[in-house]
């Protein structure tokens, strides 16, 4: 398993601080979104933040590590879908609000195994959140690397859910990255942010 | 001792000529891997591809996007401007080329796809475009994110801002030294990007120095009025290797 380490400062508006994560790396050896109308007959979420088939047995043993964790409740998953609220329009929608009707999560907008596959715990007491992540093939930057800007976004929305627990309602002020190391494409990672 | 892109540094300076002159921190025409800017930007818009180019105008684009493009490609007719092609694969864009050896990752997969080609939808992911100068060693990327790219409701993601600075540094630094990898990158976010609408990346390389590319964006909107975020990153320049032919 290589090691891999990764300091990551940011500061939220919601208050001052500074985030820091560290990321393990471990190898892994081994669709495209379609067109979703909503109603509020169809307001069913599948909650995305479980194990799918495509996830490797690297990022189910981690989960399932802290999936102990949480049975005392000292740590907490994070449910997370592909949009928020569903979006009812009524009557024939302009042309923007039929882009907006079709928003997702841009962390959620790919097909399982495809692109990010991730999954948040906290400890609210540590204000710690940690972050199990696997990259898909559509997330490629260099031949057979993971994208710099595919890290940078789940680097963001893991400390946007660590500032949010501390600081309710935020918005990224401020993000700065060193890489260490390119990861391969379909690696596990491990991110943590802690204050 | 750290590993990673330090090995991957090591690796570049063996492939450095002995003796050869230090390069003033300043940027040089010819980097120092033997490729000049003009050869690389040659290959890499060579005209004899197959591959699909995303980088093309289509339904989905708003009209503020539609008119900065033409106007770009008048220039590229008229002041030494390049529009740059874009594949679903940065290996199609360096058809021909290899990593050094110890870097490259092999695989007989092809599902493989460029992270902001990634949404193949008109219209829902990444819309964009990138032009070249090769003598000022800038770029101008226009930008309009589509509602899969969301954040804050009805805004583009941040990361999704982050991603398309980075593909456009990294294009950048490619054409103006063989950059490769992305060693830093640090965002100072001003103001949210509505989806739907059109961003302009100004990016402009500072300077080439111990191997290294620094480069710097400034995101606006078209009349500048509003500076969406400031951008700066630092890439790691190495030597691509020619593949023998078989």
């Amino acid at each position: 398993m290589r090691r891999a380490c990764l300091r990551v400062t940011g500061r939220s508006e919601g208050g001052p601080g500074v985030r820091r994560a560290r990321l393990r790396v471990t190898e892994k050896s081994g669709a495209e979104g379609t067109r979703r109308s909503f109603s509020s007959e169809e307001a069913t979420q599948k909650d995305q933040a479980l194990p799918n088939p495509s996830w490797s047995k690297e990022i189910r043993l981690l989960f399932d590590q802290f999936m102990k964790k949480c049975e005392d409740g000292t740590w907490k998953r994070f449910p997370s879908h592909h949009s928020r609220l569903p979006r009812v329009y009524c009557g024939s929608m302009s042309t923007k609000e039929e882009l907006m009707s079709q928003a997702r999560l841009f962390t959620r907008s790919f097909e399982e195994g495809l692109g990010f596959e991730y999954v948040m715990f906290y400890n609210e007491d540590e204000k710690r959140v940690v972050c199990l992540f696997q990259g898909g093939p559509y997330l490629q930057g260099g031949p057979g690397f993971l994208h710099g800007g595919a890290m940078a976004t789940l680097i963001d929305a893991t400390l946007f859910m660590n500032a949010q627990l501390a600081g309710g309602i935020v918005m990224t002020a401020n993000l700065n990255i060193n890489f260490k190391r390119a990861p391969s494409s379909t690696a596990t990672s491990y991110q943590e942010a802690i204050p | 001792m750290r590993r990673g892109f330090q090995v991957a540094a090591r690796l570049g300076h063996h492939r450095a000529p002995p003796g050869a002159p230090c390069i003033p921190p300043s940027l040089h025409p010819v980097s120092a891997f033997g490729f000049s800017t003009d050869t690389l930007v040659t290959r890499f818009c060579s005209e004899k591809t197959d591959k699909k180019d995303y980088a093309l105008p289509n339904a989905s684009w708003c009209p503020d996007m539609l008119s900065m493009y033409q106007e770009f490609l008048e220039k590229t007719k008229t002041s030494s401007w390049v529009k740059i092609p874009s594949f679903k694969s940065n290996r199609d864009h360096i058809q021909g080329l290899k990593l050094p050896l110890g870097l490259a990752v092999t695989s007989d997969k092809n599902d493989w796809r460029l992270f902001t080609r990634c949404i193949e939808m008109e219209g829902q992911g990444y819309e964009y475009v990138i032009f070249f100068h090769p003598s000022k060693k800038k770029s101008v990327c226009l930008f309009q994110p589509g509602p899969y790219l969301e954040g804050p409701p009805g805004f583009a993601h941040g990361g999704s801002l982050a991603a398309m600075m980075d593909e456009t540094f990294s294009k950048t630094a490619y054409l103006a030294g063989i950059g490769l990898f992305t060693l830093s990158l640090n965002i100072r976010f001003k103001n949210l990007i509505p989806v739907g609408s059109l961003a302009v990346l100004n990016v402009e390389v500072e300077k080439i120095e111990d191997q290294k590319i620094y480069i710097s964006c400034i995101t606006q909107s078209r009349d500048q009025q509003i500076v969406y975020a400031k951008s700066s990153g630092v890439f790691l320049q190495l030597q691509l290797e020619e593949e023998s032919s078989q």
